[in-house]
């Protein structure tokens, strides 16, 4: 399992450790007792368990981007829930991070789209 | 009641995970029959196969087998979930024989006698080829293994002339490529995707097998008249290149790219996006000079 300080990446989930949660945010359900931070279209998933953790959604995220806030008391994985070519599992210290989901450029509509898989 | 080792049980289950054993009615019958005589069913419970979809979805329409029953079966209160099973909504679950035969291995590794018997003939059913099995008030409908089931090396569904999974007739038959799921043409035409499909397909998992391994890379670059614009030398940073794609008025970028796992993707990034690094901060909506490169990327 990887640690990090600052930023990671697990798949198209861009991570970052910020200091504070910004304003404009909502809060996000959990589904089965595990938070969706990566959603793939195939079901797999990138998802960190509730305990002690509460997730937020930007509410004025980009075109094709989805950005999410964790607020972490306790140590904390993300976990990809694919059976091959799995992105390794990442470890979270406690803190605050943030979570955006890559965009791509789709060039005959000419717009940004989710990078989906 | 003396049973095999926790050991031997998972090295049978394993083995019959792979769906390779030959399919021997009878011997399913048996241990079905003793798997519903365990869970307190009539002793003259039928049990029939099923071998179309279409007899599946009437099946799973008729059986009566609700979330009360469900809750009861994972009590492992085997004769209370059969009681129960009047309350079961209009949904039909299946048992799969592969998830269920598990509860008598966690049986016997719990020295829970009682359990192991109930659910041992689970396993035995699905060592004899029984796949699916549901329930209904006075019958049992088993569907056997797939009849087509085609693996890599890694055990991920594969097959580069045919299907890598068939079930039940009316099931469509299911096309993959090292574990991504394809389209039917791409396995059965190969000639019939072009170089422009596969690199502006819309999912990016079946991108990268179309653009890898089904038309090739080379043949993409070439048949696109692919431009290096720039190349960070980091392969997790990747090579802006510039193609040229039908009926667009000016030449598309995409950053090639490795993920974590190894795998090499292609991503669209705008025409002004200058080197790789610019796609980078993009592809997360940063400024340049705000974008950190990961210390970890999985």
């Amino acid at each position: 399992m990887k640690q990090f300080e600052t930023a990671a990446a697990q798949g198209e989930i861009s991570i970052r450790r910020i200091a504070a949660l910004p304003k404009g945010v909502k809060p996000m359900t959990a589904e089965a007792g595990a938070y969706i931070i990566g959603h793939s279209e195939t079901g797999h998933h990138h998802v960190m368990t509730m305990d002690r953790a509460k997730v937020f959604e930007a509410t004025d995220a980009p075109a094709g981007m989805r950005v999410l806030y964790a607020i972490l008391e306790a140590p904390n994985t993300l976990e990809h829930q694919r059976p091959h070519d799995t992105h390794e599992a990442i470890q979270f210290q406690p803190g605050i991070y943030e979570f955006r989901s890559g965009r791509e450029f789709d060039h005959y509509a000419e717009l940004a789209r989710k990078q989906a898989d | 009641m003396n049973f095999p080792s926790v050991e031997e049980l998972k090295a049978r289950h394993t083995k019959a995970c792979d769906l390779r054993q030959v399919v021997d009615k009878p011997a399913i019958v048996e241990s079905i029959r003793e798997w519903v005589a365990a869970i307190g069913a009539p002793a003259e419970t039928r049990i029939s196969f099923v071998s179309s979809a279409a007899e599946m979805m009437k099946i799973g329409k008729d059986a009566r087998a609700a979330r009360a029953a469900l809750a009861a079966w994972a009590a492992r209160d085997a004769r209370a979930a059969w009681a129960a099973r009047d309350a079961w909504a209009a949904w039909a679950p299946s048992f799969n024989l592969d998830y269920f035969s598990i509860t008598a291995i966690g049986a016997v590794s719990l020295d829970d006698a009682k359990t192991a018997s109930i659910w041992m003939p689970t396993l035995r059913a699905f060592e004899a080829g029984a796949y699916a099995a549901w329930v209904t008030e006075d019958e049992v409908f088993v569907a056997t293994i797939p009849t087509v089931v085609k693996t890599d090396d890694e055990r991920r569904l594969h097959c580069e002339n045919g299907p890598a999974f068939v079930w039940l007739d009316g099931i469509d038959e299911y096309y993959y490529w090292h574990g991504t799921n394809v389209p039917k043409e791409w396995i059965t035409d190969k000639s019939s995707l072009t170089a422009r499909a596969a690199i502006t397909w819309p999912n990016l998992e079946q991108r990268r097998v179309a653009c890898s391994d089904i038309v090739g890379w080379s043949r993409v670059l070439r048949e696109l008249d692919a431009r290096t614009i720039d190349d960070d030398g980091d392969p997790m940073i990747g090579t802006l290149v510039e193609v040229d794609l039908p009926d667009l008025p000016r030449p598309a970028r995409f950053c090639r790219v490795k993920c974590g796992t190894g795998r090499e993707f292609a991503i669209g990034v705008p025409p002004e996006i200058r080197t790789a690094l610019e796609a980078q901060a993009w592809m997360q909506n940063r400024p340049l000079t705000d974008y950190i490169k990961p210390e970890v990327r999985t």
